[in-house]
């Protein structure tokens, strides 16, 4: 039997800890303005990341929201990933873009972030499905400890509040402060971080591009102001929002001919050919057969004429008569009316003529 | 006096016959008569006695050898054949098959051959109606004999070649067309990638599939008629073709240009045959019908203007065979004996001046020409015929056999007519033979130039091409461009596919990897992919989809136009004989029943637009539309069924017969040597 309910009753941190002091599998969804699934087994949480879901998966939000990949990057992702049947960790793999202990880290903080955000929730559904065994296709699996996530989770709630007050706009650049501190003493992280914040961006810029959740960067930048390592430097005047203004009623203008000047030019030549063709080629002239035609029928009127006489004695009185007996076809006789030409029996002489 | 013993003895005679006889001597007999007469003569020789009644010799006939007296002659001559009962009877032939009257066909139609044997008309229509009854037996007995009378007469082989060119101009060309269009459509998507690649900048080269139809749909604003739309539609297509397929499209293409060209002899000399004005015709006419007025005086007029000796001589022939049929022998030797000074040896003059002696009574003059001729020109059969009759005529049976059986021996058969008259003031018929092939070729020849070029596709010049442009140079130049293409552009044994997924690919679009020529698509992925796992799924999946597609799109093609499926999918064979069941019911249904081969002048060809069933859209003879319930339209109804029906069912056969496509992995595709941009690959 499922367990389900409003988080309005049980909020997700209750719910976690039920899950894990009673050592389920299963899968837990939460239906709120932002779908998150956690996954257990045996009352360890091994994967946020449902491949069932319809929804955007939640590794690839998290590292394109914090800028692990650039552009080029995401396109041979997607395009990897359109084209096979591959997840996002094996191509992450396969294609070399992070190591097997990235990709545990990254998905670590993913689920940290999401405990975070989640137990920040107080409306909403949540539906745990459990599962006999381990529950089937999980991707990637970690161990994380639930009471350590809750734990880190209800720390972030505590300071977040602390960080925007020390932090309040995106805008807040940094310059290097009265300390130096060795980068032997950063992490990976830190090391990028910093270089991001000596290098002058905007608060937000790091976040976006620091490669680790919005809650470690600041955290770090908060500790680093503190320790006089670096100096926040309040947002002034936003020269760079005016410079980006000015691109953005640029006119673009793209073709996609490949040669505009040489399709141009084929259309006229066409045109050219065309108005040439229908007016400046020689009139077709008449028919050149209409005589020889001309020719073909008059003989055959007098051929019929010819048998008419051989089989009754006499010249037919018209063209109708022959056409009765059977000797001129009904069409011929059509076509030397078309012609307007006339056949007149000469009954004396013993003779017809026979034309126009 | 002396007295001789043999004269002694006849005396005792006399004095018995005296004492016998003693009471008869009381009456006069009339040996006394005679011995009044004889008695003054015993003393004369009786070697030198005269005659012995008044007589002289210029009272007697000039006797030279056998001879009859002039009065004797018949007014006209008598004939075997008859050409009116012939075509009389060749008349009531047509309109016994025009009510279906099969035994009616057949028994006029003997008679007609009867009275006119070498007709060719007659002959060839007979084949036909053997041809279209199924009657076996008729049509294996009478083809030898109506091939026959085509190769001897100029006239009426005329008639068959101008047929023939026709009927060959349109199947060539439904031909042409159901061959374009296949390969139109089998190479559409090659076409759409050229055409996108070439108009528009898209470094993918993605196909437009509707662009395709730009150049059909422009070239129509040109108008430039039937040929000369394939014609050109048919330039990138030659170029881009390949083996057998090109090789039938250029056989196609040259053919249509040699029925289009204008300057052919055997066809130039075809039209003077189908003209009833023309001098050749009045030859055949002069030569064959009863004696006219009409004929005569036009044969004079022509000889009173011809300054070319081979063509006076023609008409002379014919006029002098005309004058003998008036049975005016002596002008008509005269006539003969003209021609003979310039040509010793013409054999219608020859035998018309031994018919000539043979009708004026002079038996052994005529069988002396007669036995000349046979040895001057031993192959022909009426010499010995005409030798046999004056052997008839003087009773020597045994040589008139003789004459018969040689005259059969060399193929001579006379015609039998029941309806003239081959005996006339005891004369039996004699053959005057038409002037021979060679004349009347020669004829041809000579009058092929007043007519225009390709007078007999004048119904359809505008269908067919684009006038005053002539056929031959709106066809020709197309397929001179084409070959140039062929040889000037060295890139034409480049690979024209994805060596993995098999769509087409260009110069500008592929990309190399590992030796292998690659489309956009799979080169980028072949780029991208840093892992050999990712790079084989890859590749296979998109090879896969791509071949899924294909098979479809081929499938859907050889349902659209039978026979384009198979060549998209190279079955040369399977697409030759579906083109041609498709092109033979078109040709069936749209123009095979317009050919009328008992017909006296008319040929599709050639007809008035008032004539025609619509003088745009479907030039054809109205008159010959046989309804669509006519044999030619439902045969040609039937094939074109058939060939869709085919169609509907290759579809499997058609799956089967498009390759497995493989996926091409890296280290798999070795090749020695990279092929560099523009450079022929074997």
């Amino acid at each position: 039997m499922a367990l389900e309910g409003q988080l309005t009753d049980f909020n997700l941190a209750e719910i976690l800890q039920l899950l894990a002091s009673q050592q389920k599998s299963g899968f837990l969804n939460l239906e709120t303005n932002r779908n998150m699934v956690f996954i257990f087994d045996k009352g360890v949480l091994i994967s946020t990341r449902d491949r069932r879901s319809r929804s955007r998966d939640p590794l690839e939000s998290f590292l394109r929201a914090y800028g692990f990949f650039n552009e080029q990057q995401w396109k041979h992702v997607e395009y990897v990933g359109k084209n096979s049947s591959l997840d996002l960790t094996e191509i992450l793999i396969s294609e070399g873009l992070m190591d097997e202990i990235e990709i545990d880290r990254v998905l670590k903080s993913l689920a940290q972030e999401m405990a975070h955000a989640g137990m920040k929730m107080h409306r909403g559904r949540y539906h745990f499905s459990p599962t006999k065994d381990t529950p089937p296709g999980v991707k990637w699996r970690y161990n994380l400890d639930v009471q350590a996530l809750l734990m880190e989770a209800v720390r972030r709630l505590d300071e977040e509040a602390l960080l925007k007050d020390y932090l309040p706009s995106q805008a807040i650049t940094f310059k290097q402060g009265s300390r130096v501190l060795d980068p032997d003493e950063l992490t990976e992280s830190g090391r990028h971080i910093m270089e991001m914040a000596l290098a002058g961006l905007p608060l937000g810029r790091i976040i976006r591009q620091g490669k680790t959740e919005s809650f470690i960067a600041r955290d770090m930048l908060k500790t680093w102001c503190e320790k006089d390592i670096l100096e926040l430097v309040q947002p002034g005047t936003d020269d760079e929002d005016s410079s980006n203004r000015g691109e953005r009623f640029k006119f673009k203008l793209k073709s996609g001919l490949r040669s505009l000047p040489m399709t141009i030019l084929a259309v006229l030549v066409i045109g050219t050919l065309g108005w040439l063709r229908w007016t400046a080629s020689p009139p077709a002239g008449g028919n050149p057969g209409e005589s020889l035609r001309r020719a073909q029928i008059r003989s055959e009127v007098v051929t019929a004429a010819r048998l008419y006489r051989y089989q009754k004695g006499e010249w037919p009185a018209s063209l109708s008569e022959m056409v009765r007996s059977g000797q001129l076809t009904p069409s011929v006789l059509i076509t030397v009316d078309d012609l307007g030409w006339q056949y007149t029996l000469n009954r004396k002489q013993d003779k017809f003529t026979f034309g126009s | 006096m002396k007295v001789s013993n043999h004269y002694l003895w006849l005396a005792l005679a006399i004095a018995c016959l005296g004492i016998v006889t003693g009471e008869a001597a009381a009456n006069s007999a009339p040996l006394d008569t005679l011995m009044e007469y004889g008695a003054e003569s015993e003393d004369l020789d009786p070697r030198y006695a005269g005659a012995e009644f008044d007589t002289s010799r210029k009272r007697l006939p000039e006797a030279q050898a056998t001879t009859i007296e002039k009065s004797r002659s018949p007014r006209m001559p008598p004939r075997l054949d008859d050409p009116m009962a012939g075509a009389y009877s060749f008349h009531l032939a047509r309109q016994a098959a025009l009510s279906d009257n099969p035994d009616g066909v057949k028994k006029n139609l003997e008679a007609a051959i009867a009275a006119s044997p070498g007709h060719p008309r007659y002959q060839w229509w007979q084949t036909v109606q053997a041809l279209k009854s199924m009657d076996s037996a008729t049509l294996f007995r009478v083809l030898p004999t109506s091939v026959r009378a085509l190769l001897n007469s100029p006239v009426g082989r005329g008639h068959f070649i101008v047929a023939w060119h026709q009927g060959a101009t349109l199947l060539n060309g439904f031909f042409w067309t159901v061959l374009v269009s296949g390969l139109y459509l089998a190479w559409w998507r090659k076409m759409a990638h050229d055409m996108g690649a070439t108009i528009l900048k898209d470094p993918k080269h993605q196909p437009r599939f509707l662009l395709p139809l730009l150049m059909p749909v422009i070239l129509i604003m040109f108008k430039p008629g039937w040929f000369g739309f394939l014609a050109i539609m048919s330039i990138p297509v030659l170029v881009h073709a390949r083996g057998k397929v090109r090789y039938l499209l250029l056989a196609t293409w040259v053919m249509a240009l040699a029925l289009v060209f204008p300057g052919w002899p055997v066809l130039r000399s075809a039209v003077p045959t189908i003209d009833p004005t023309s001098e050749v015709t009045l030859l055949d006419r002069a030569c064959t019908l009863p004696p006219s007025g009409g004929i005569i005086r036009e044969l004079k007029n022509r000889i009173a203007t011809s300054e070319d000796q081979d063509r006076t001589n023609r008409l002379t022939v014919a006029l002098a065979i005309q004058e003998a049929r008036r049975g005016k022998y002596q002008e008509s030797n005269r006539l003969f004996g003209k021609v003979l000074e310039t040509e010793p040896t013409n054999f219608p003059a020859m035998i018309g001046v031994a018919n000539n002696t043979y009708y004026r009574g002079r038996m052994d003059s005529a069988a002396k020409g007669y036995s000349e001729i046979a040895l001057v020109h031993p192959d022909r059969g009426e010499a010995s015929y005409n030798l046999a009759q004056v052997y008839f005529k003087k009773l020597f049976v045994p040589e008139a056999t003789e004459a018969m059986d040689k005259a059969r021996s060399l193929g001579f058969i006379p015609a039998f007519s029941t309806k003239s008259s081959h005996r006339r003031k005891g004369y039996a018929a004699v053959v005057y033979p038409p002037l021979t092939n060679q004349a009347m070729n020669e004829a041809c020849s000579y009058e092929a130039q007043n007519y225009p070029p390709m007078v007999i596709l004048s119904s359809w010049r505008h269908q067919l091409g684009s006038p005053p442009l002539p056929l031959y140079i709106l066809v020709g130049a197309p397929l001179l461009l084409a070959l140039f293409l062929i040889m000037w552009w060295n890139k034409q044994n480049d690979p024209t596919e994805c060596e993995n997924c098999g769509i087409p690919l260009c110069h500008d679009c592929c990309k190399v990897h590992d030796g292998a020529w690659l489309c956009a698509g799979c080169g980028e992925t072949a780029e991208r992919s840093r892992s050999d796992m990712v790079l084989g799924t890859l590749l296979k999946n998109r090879s896969r989809e791509q071949g899924m597609a294909l098979g479809h799109r081929v499938i859907q093609v050889g349902r659209l136009l039978p026979g384009a499926g198979h060549l998209a999918t190279g079955h040369f064979r399977a697409a030759f004989i579906r083109l041609s069941i498709l092109a033979a019911g078109l040709f069936l249904l749209f123009a095979g029943w317009a050919f009328d081969m008992g017909s006296d002048w008319s040929s599709p060809g050639l007809m008035l637009p008032g004539e025609t069933l619509h003088p745009m859209w479907l030039p054809m003879p109205a008159a010959m539309w046989p309804g669509w319930s006519g044999s030619s339209v439902l045969l040609g109804a039937g094939l074109i069924a058939l060939s869709w029906i085919i169609a509907l069912l290759d579809g499997p056969g058609l799956r089967r017969g498009i390759p497995d496509r493989y996926s091409l992995t890296p280290n798999t595709a070795s090749r020695e040597t990279l092929p560099g941009a523009g450079i022929a690959t074997r």
